[in-house]
């Protein structure tokens, strides 16, 4: 609580037992104690001051307002290729807020748009939506249904050449693989980027970001492709096809990498440089935004008790996907915690099991070991290359639109969007 | 240079020490080794300039980054984390630092803050591969008497250092990123110090006072000075980098030159005016002047504008060799990417002008005898550029000495660097969380008591006193005359302070304060205690030591052999020679065996012992 009659952001002198001090009092996050005040200094330093020392507390001045200045908007060059964008939270549309320390979106995404004015002359932003604003971490398959639903209508637009996707980086792989699966018969790229460093800072990656996505939006690739930093150095991009990408860094530029496959297109100075050729489709772009919440994702570990399917039986679930060791494998054999029985008898009761490899690299094959060919053989579906967290949308993808096994087995072993590689390169690991 | 009255021009100064401590950096673990050699890795970036904490652009961070450069950092795998690479969010604050910080405070008699909040300081020179460095309040409202003056301390700071510039470039700037992440201690003064000599006292003292906490980093570069200088008439100015001490005061005398300078040519700045550039590079398509015939070549040209009523002004010294001309080139360097600028009061010859060629641009630029010229040697859009910084700094000029931050010279003259930074170029480091300090730390002895100490309670000579306490290895000396009290503490303290420098005389080997270490110094005097090693072998250890970094092995290879051994070796040389044998011969067989590592008074005794 405030002394009566002062505001965050006054001006105020604060008496101490020993002398005074003036400065600015700020916001102080929620988070922290409620013994001290935030005080910003003249010469610009933020200090706490415990609230037991202090004797009196004074405003001497109304201050400066905290709130930053929006930058212009773009001149748009109604010459150049249209794209729609749509936001979904991040970092990308975050702001560090002052007055509290804390992180807030930005009022109007324009505001960032306007900090990379290289885009203006490359692109015009026909229309902005913003259907989800939330940090990556908190994204649920309904705002996969929204953001698809948004980007839909902008895919459905003849005038429109691309749509640009600003999310979060967290959770932005099953956002990628989700909106590949929900959007089917893509005509032109969807381009999801993202930023590491908030646009706050000067060392932010999301202007090298935003302009090589735009140039990819404006490319022409028929696919859900997501584009940033290939390397750690602010000069090469690269475009991931969504279905193949993966976050594998916490917080390095340069932390999504293809897996099992290799880049679509290469952004170097200023120039896009398509790798893979991705066919047009020949029917109309369609959205199938159904999606199965109850689908469970199992990591194998030694010792892990197969009871565990139990109890996914008993709350709902109709699918789950294990993470696998090696080429498919877990304890089916001779282990004191043999999952085969389990597995059999979920798989009766009609759920829909699948395998995925948790090397991450390289691809399942159940007929080289004992126990892969005994859980091949109760039903387990082995997704080949597939990756884990890809397969995880793509059944409930899957489960959201049929109920039958066969429809959904189908669905499964079908190449979608670009999920299964017809063979593994020698250059598609690691890189 | 003329005698100055600095009581009569007003001068006032303050000083900001940076003061590098040893550990690890202040937000990674990572070890603070500065290296120069081969990088492991380099990183290429961009800075943008972003809006501060109030939604205006700083105007320093503004002007640095309008020059739209790349950054170039070099860096080493086994030294630099990916803190330092802007790739991993900071750890948190390193208690040790802060503990020497809070050190700092309690000498100096400040108020810590009862919570530290970590700012970002906007910093787009690329210094800093964040684009900010990270820096903390830690104390304020210290004093500190300097010869008889209480001196201010408003702030005491820790903060991180930033990485070393190796090359600058018209494209890019290279760094090393080995500097960045070291925890810095910074201590401001109030601007009182009213003459050079004080500023270097005032240094002098805020340096032992760091250097009584035992933590701080030491050599060259380690320490630097930034210095607040402003005559009455003058403004203030900030000079930054100054390495060395002895360095200061000369800095702050040609600063209050320069000033007083400045104020006195203002008249002839107002009177002034760049007139319009022209193209003048017909006039030299046959010139000896490798200079413009290259730039020639590759499609650059050669532009000219008259300084009208400019004649001399250009060539008036405002620094020991650096005059006006000098000032205009620094300055619009920072605007344009230009080499420098050529101008009427230069020797032309250096160029490889000839007269005529004067004559020729003297008459196409219009030049009366009153006049003076620029010249630049550019592309014409770049040409532009640096002749419209030219005019803006002859405004700048004309209302007085620009308040800005200058970059402190070898030679003691200053460069300019950049504006004054603004009052909104903090914001804070979400990423650290506020910490409330621990409420007190332990204040560590003075250098300057412990001298006094060492001469009353070990009854060391003056001069081995100043040595051990001002030394890195004083805590070394310390612990060996508690653990050894059948060694002398002079002994000690000889030792202590002899080996780097024999190491250095008979050696060449330099800089081992750091390395002969707590850990070499325990080692060395347990084996003197315990009469493993003999004094004549201490040079030798230590430079095995310094060599391999394994005490073992080196006390290993000089220590002497146990007199068991060595009684044996006597009795069995005798039995083989024959008790008759030449005494001379014995001992020369019985030293052969012992490899050097017996001591000949016990060799002597034993055989006395054998023979009799």
């Amino acid at each position: 609580m405030l002394p009566k009659g002062i505001k965050y952001g006054n001006e105020v002198r604060i008496t101490l037992k020993k002398g005074d001090i003036t400065g600015i009092l700020l916001q102080r996050s929620e988070l922290l104690d409620d013994n001290h005040y935030n005080l910003k200094l003249p010469n610009g330093y933020n200090m706490g001051v415990a609230k037991e020392k202090v004797k009196a507390i004074a405003k001497i001045g109304e201050g400066a307002t905290l709130e930053p200045v929006v930058p212009p908007l773009l001149k748009q060059n109604r010459k150049l290729p249209k794209i729609g964008v749509v936001t979904a939270g991040g970092t990308i549309v975050a702001r560090l807020d002052y007055a509290s320390g804390g992180v807030k979106y930005l009022a109007d995404p324009r505001q960032l748009l306007a900090m990379c004015p290289i885009i203006s002359s490359l692109a015009q932003i026909d229309q902005i939506k913003s259907p989800v604003r939330k940090d990556s971490s908190e994204i649920e398959s309904d705002d996969w249904k929204k953001i698809a639903n948004d980007v839909y209508s902008f895919v459905h637009d003849d005038d429109i050449a691309g749509v640009l996707v600003l999310i979060g980086t967290d959770s932005l792989h099953y956002s990628s693989a989700a909106l590949s699966f929900m959007l089917r018969n893509l005509n032109k790229p969807v381009v999801l980027t993202y930023s590491h460093r908030s646009t706050d800072r000067a060392s932010t990656d999301a202007l090298l970001n935003l302009e090589a996505a735009v140039r990819v939006a404006i490319s022409g690739i028929p696919a859900v492709l997501v584009v940033g930093h290939a390397t750690s150095n602010d000069t090469l991009c690269q475009a991931l096809r969504g279905t193949t990408v993966r976050k594998f860094h916490t917080s390095r530029r340069d932390g999504f990498r293809p897996v099992n496959d290799t880049p679509v297109a290469m952004i170097d100075k200023g120039v896009v440089d398509i790798r893979q050729r991705i066919a047009m489709p020949t029917e109309k772009p369609l959205l199938n935004d159904q999606f199965e919440k109850k689908i469970a994702f199992i990591h194998y570990v030694p010792n892990m008790d197969p009871g565990i399917l139990d109890y996914y039986l008993r709350n709902g679930y109709t699918g789950a996907i294990i993470s696998m060791l090696g080429l498919g494998q877990i304890a089916a054999n001779d282990a004191s915690n043999n999952w085969l029985g389990a597995i059999k008898d979920a798989i009766k009761q009609g759920m829909v099991i699948c395998a995925t490899a948790q090397t991450i690299y390289g691809a399942l094959q159940p007929n080289v070991y004992a126990t892969g060919r005994y859980l091949s053989a109760s039903g387990v579906i082995y997704l080949g290359n597939m990756l884990s967290e890809t397969a995880y949308v793509k059944l409930g993808c899957a489960l959201g639109r049929w109920s039958s096994r066969k429809q959904v087995e189908q669905y499964m072993l079908s190449n979608i969007a670009g999920e299964f590689q017809e063979f593994l390169s020698y250059e598609a690991f690691l890189n | 240079m003329k005698h100055i009255d600095y009581e009569k021009l007003g001068l006032l100064c303050g000083l900001e020490i940076h003061q590098q401590l040893e550990g690890r950096k202040l937000f990674s673990c990572a070890p603070t080794i500065i290296r120069d050699d081969k990088e492991d890795f380099s990183i290429e970036r961009s800075l943008t300039a972003v809006a501060g904490e109030t939604g205006e652009i700083d105007v320093a961070a503004s002007a640095e980054s309008q020059k739209n450069k790349r950054f170039i950092y070099k860096g080493y795998t086994q030294t630099v984390s990916l803190v330092e690479i802007d790739e991993q969010p900071p750890l948190p604050v390193n208690q040790d630092a802060l503990f020497t910080t809070l050190q700092l405070a309690g000498l100096l008699d400040a108020v810590v803050v009862d919570e530290i909040h970590v700012m970002r300081k906007t910093v787009v020179d690329g210094s800093n591969t964040s684009g900010f460095q990270r820096t903390a309040l830690v104390a304020y409202d210290g004093t500190l008497r300097v010869d008889g003056v209480t001196v201010g301390i408003p702030t005491i700071c820790l903060e991180e250092d930033s990485a070393k510039i190796i090359e600058r470039t018209q494209e890019h700037d290279i760094y090393n990123l080995s500097r960045l992440g070291i925890p810095l201690i910074e201590i401001s003064t109030t601007p009182v110090l009213t003459h050079p000599s004080m500023v270097h006292a005032t240094a002098l003292k805020i340096g032992m006072l760091l250097r009584s906490t035992g933590r701080v980093k030491r050599g060259l570069g380690t320490i630097r000075q930034d210095v607040n200088v402003s005559i009455s008439k003058g403004s203030r100015v900030e000079i930054k980098g100054a390495q060395d001490l002895a360095l200061l005061s000369t800095l702050v005398a040609n600063e209050a030159f320069r000033q007083n300078t400045i104020v006195e040519l203002r008249d002839r700045f107002c009177a002034v005016r760049v007139e319009t550039m022209t193209s003048i590079s017909a006039l030299f398509s046959t010139t000896a002047s490798s200079l413009v015939s290259k730039a020639l070549a590759q499609k650059q040209g050669v532009f000219g504008a008259r300084l009208t009523k400019g004649a001399g002004l250009l060539g008036t010294e405002l620094q020991p060799g650096k005059r006006v001309g000098t000032d205009l080139s620094d300055f619009a360097k920072t605007k344009a990417k230009i080499g420098g600028i050529i101008h009427s009061d230069e020797p032309f010859e250096k160029y490889g002008f000839i007269d005529d060629e004067i004559i020729a641009i003297k008459k196409s630029l219009a030049c009366r005898s009153d006049d003076a010229f620029i010249m630049v040697v550019a592309p014409e859009d770049v040409a532009t550029q640096a002749f419209s910084a030219i005019a803006h700094r002859l405004t700048m000029l004309a209302h007085g000495v620009p308040s800005e931050v200058r970059k402190a010279n070898d030679d003691g003259t200053t460069t300019y660097l950049r504006p004054m930074p603004g009052a909104s170029r903090m914001y804070p480091e979400t990423d650290v969380w506020p910490l409330v300090p621990p409420r007190s730390a332990i204040l560590p002895e003075l250098i300057e008591d412990k001298i006094v100490r060492y001469q009353r309670e070990f009854q060391l000579a003056k001069d081995l006193a100043e040595t051990i306490a001002t030394g890195s290895s004083f805590l070394a000396f310390e612990h060996a005359v508690v653990s050894f009290p059948c060694l002398k503490p002079a002994t000690i303290a000889e030792i202590i302070a002899s080996l780097p420098v024999t190491l250095k005389r008979k050696h060449g080997i330099t800089g081992v304060d750091g390395a002969l270490d707590d850990a070499f110094y325990t080692a060395l005097f347990k084996g003197l205690s315990d009469g493993k090693i003999a004094t004549n072998s201490l040079v030798d250890i230590a430079r095995a030591y310094v060599d391999n970094n394994d005490m073992v092995a080196a006390m290993k290879a000089f220590s002497l052999m146990d007199p068991a051994d060595v009684k044996h070796i006597v009795t069995t040389v005798v039995k083989e020679l024959g008790n008759s044998a030449p005494r001379g011969k014995l001992i020369g067989e019985i030293m052969r065996r012992c490899a050097g590592k017996a001591d000949g008074k016990l060799v002597q005794e034993f055989l006395d012992e054998v023979l009799r």
